[in-house]
């Protein structure tokens, strides 16, 4: 997946993002944010127009230290080939923000000679050489005095052609 | 929704500090986890949508909050303020 560098020195990756599994999806630039800690951070006003559902919210702390409460929305990327669901962040900035939940098992590359900027899967322990087991467990409170049941999830494999289908993107 | 959203956030907050997080701290550290206050149940997992990920698709019409085992909040903004 290829990106681009700005002349502000921003880092920028396409993606194509929509609210629904196999609907249109919508294109953004998202600025790359390897201090970010969750996947994706979307401005309100996209957020607004792509309509996804609410998931959730999530605490969160800002650059100046201060902690607020933001709420997450369910959407769906096309990364590396396949549809992935992501839980997207909602603030109030002005950029879309791609942090390092999306960047796990990745190669980034930044060549500020060149001004280019890529993304690629460089191992087959990565994302692209097959499935994944994740660590998702759901367990009964312990205050309800269940037994812990673990439950995996298994992440699907990703395609290894690694370029997003900017031709069938609109937005 | 069914639930009201500064409800999810507080309940899940106390139910973590309350039932989870000295068993948590102890072997999950650095995990996100995504709490659905009703059930009471939880959602251990490497990334953020993983965690709230997996209580959606138990609870699909329920909210959760997510949290992240041993840090003062799930995620961290470098650049932008709200």
């Amino acid at each position: 997946m290829r990106g681009s560098i700005d002349a502000d020195g921003r880092a920028l990756l396409r993606v194509g993002i929509a609210a629904e599994r196999a609907t249109q999806p919508v294109a953004i630039d998202a600025w790359i944010d390897t201090g970010f800690t969750g996947d994706l951070v979307l401005p309100q006003p996209i957020i607004d127009r792509l309509a996804p559902r609410q998931s959730g919210t999530v605490d969160a702390i800002l650059a100046d230290g201060s902690q607020i409460e933001v709420k997450t929305f369910t959407c769906f990327v096309n990364w590396f080939g396949e549809e992935r669901r992501l839980e997207v962040v909602a603030n109030d900035g002005d950029y879309p923000f791609l942090g390092v939940g999306l960047l796990l098992g990745l190669e980034l590359r930044a060549n500020y000679h060149t001004m280019a900027l890529s993304l690629t899967s460089p191992s087959p322990s990565a994302p692209g050489a097959g499935p994944r087991a994740v660590t998702v467990a759901s367990r009964p409170s312990l205050a309800a005095g269940r037994p812990l049941a673990g439950a995996t999830c298994s992440q699907g494999s990703f395609g290894s052609s690694g370029v997003l289908p900017f031709s069938s993107v609109t937005g | 929704m069914s639930e009201n959203r500064e409800n999810v956030a507080d309940r899940a907050r106390r139910i973590y500090e309350e039932r989870l997080r000295a068993t948590l701290e102890e072997s999950h550290m650095d995990e996100f986890v995504a709490i659905e206050p009703i059930s009471g149940e939880y959602f251990l997992a490497d990334t953020l949508s993983e965690a709230i990920g997996a209580s959606r698709r138990k609870y699909p019409d329920r909210l959760a909050h997510a949290l992240r085992v041993g840090h003062k909040a799930a995620i961290h903004f470098k650049f932008q303020i709200r």
